[in-house]
């Protein structure tokens, strides 16, 4: 909604004088959510969205840093961050949502940009497996870009649409669209054929 | 391509240890800790500090003069607490005689556990975990009354109900494993749970032991 909010917005009221109107828009259109103020809720919640979500936390990190002890960490950050912040979610789905977003915000911040050449633990586990085909697209998906990848990640592994992507990352739909189409353009290019997309 | 990444995401799962490693460090329910010191923040640290320091300084001066005294050492305290008032035992007689009702070892786990913790909830909920240290685990929960108790809220795209003997089981999972088994047993709710997912078969064997 952030992002449509600026598409219709006049380019005049871009001016220091529109501010405080454009700091209104943005605090409307930007999900907030309450504090819950129980700690003793908010741990039970923790250890329940810990069961329930991380596998898929610790799968989006992975996706960005390629090692399982600084995706555990993440994993252990977000949990953090949710126990820190307590927001009160309307749905699981919320809660979902707004702890895959915390996971991609801390792992782009500890990411470096050098390090998805280096060997990974799930490389090594599916050569070690001579699953070469997996192998095969998992080093095709590494070389993405992370702006390529990530949105990658989120449409094949949690099916997410285009426009919950860009709500979740923070990120223009039309964006995302074009990583997307970007990302399945070059990893077909890099697998060549046999892959349905 | 969506079948490839998922089969290869597959790999990347939370395994028992590090889940116990996660909400130990972040002290949620459920785990097997000792309650932590309160942490000291802000411009109290220094004074804090400084308060420690003293402190070893007359406990140091105290031990030198009492060095020769008998001590009469404090009586074991083999209960762990954890920060939420759960309780550890030592096996699954001494669980059963703390809940109420009998909670009985499981068997024929399709792995052998080198970690088992038993423990009480403060709701009266009896909890047993088996786990290998990296690759498997089980959950086995025994309650009061006949609803879930696993603490399982994930949506299964497979549950469907089987029987074993003149049990009832509710089995939930993805098709190919199981992960959670919920049933009544002599008026209690009983629930399995496994993260890596078993077989139905696996499951049978464990129940019907």
């Amino acid at each position: 909604m952030t992002s449509a909010v600026f598409d219709i917005m006049p380019l005049y009221l871009l001016r220091r004088e529109c501010l405080p109107l454009l700091a209104w828009l943005y605090a409307i259109s930007s999900p907030t959510y309450p504090k819950e103020e129980n700690t003793a809720l908010v741990r039970e919640k923790a250890a329940y969205y810990f069961d329930a979500f991380g596998n898929a936390i610790l799968r989006l990190a992975y996706s960005y840093l390629h090692t399982m002890d600084e995706s555990e960490e993440i994993l252990q950050d977000t949990l953090m961050k949710y126990m820190t912040d307590a927001p009160r979610f309307i749905n699981d789905r919320h809660a979902k949502v707004w702890l895959l977003r915390v996971a991609a915000n801390l792992s782009k911040n500890r990411l470096d940009y050098n390090r998805y050449r280096q060997t990974d633990e799930l490389s090594e586990q599916l050569i070690a497996e001579e699953q070469e085909d997996l192998s095969f697209v998992w080093d095709a998906v590494k070389a993405l870009k992370p702006t390529q990848r990530e949105v990658i990640h989120l449409f094949y592994q949690e099916g997410y649409t285009t426009a919950q992507i860009a709500g979740l990352l923070g990120r223009n739909e039309s964006t995302v669209r074009s990583d997307l189409r970007r990302g399945r353009e070059a990893l077909k290019l890099m697998l060549k054929e046999g892959y349905d997309f | 391509m969506s079948e490839k990444y998922n089969a290869i995401m597959e790999r990347v799962t939370v395994t028992p240890g590090m889940r116990i490693r996660i909400m130990d460090n972040l002290g949620l329910p459920g785990t097997v800790h000792r309650p932590t010191l309160p942490r000291i923040t802000g411009r109290y640290r220094s004074y804090a500090a400084a308060a420690a320091c003293l402190l070893l300084v007359i406990a140091g001066a105290f031990l030198v003069t009492r060095l020769n005294r008998p001590t009469v050492a404090p009586p074991p305290d083999d209960t762990v607490y954890t920060p939420w008032g759960s309780v550890t035992y030592d096996s699954a007689a001494e669980l059963s005689q703390a809940v109420g009702f009998p909670v009985t070892d499981l068997s024929h786990l399709p792995v052998t556990p080198t970690d088992t913790v038993y423990q009480k909830y403060p709701d009266g909920m009896a909890e047993i975990t088996y786990s290998d240290g990296e690759k498997q685990s089980v959950f086995y929960r025994v309650s009061k009354g006949t609803g879930d108790n696993s603490g399982d809220y994930n949506e299964y795209p497979s549950v469907y109900d089987t029987t074993v003997g003149d049990l009832t089981l509710t089995l939930s999972g993805d098709g190919s494993l199981i992960y959670k088994v919920n049933y009544v047993r002599d008026g209690y709710a009983c629930s399995l749970t496994s993260p890596q997912g078993l077989t139905e078969s696996q499951w049978r064997d464990i129940i019907e032991a």
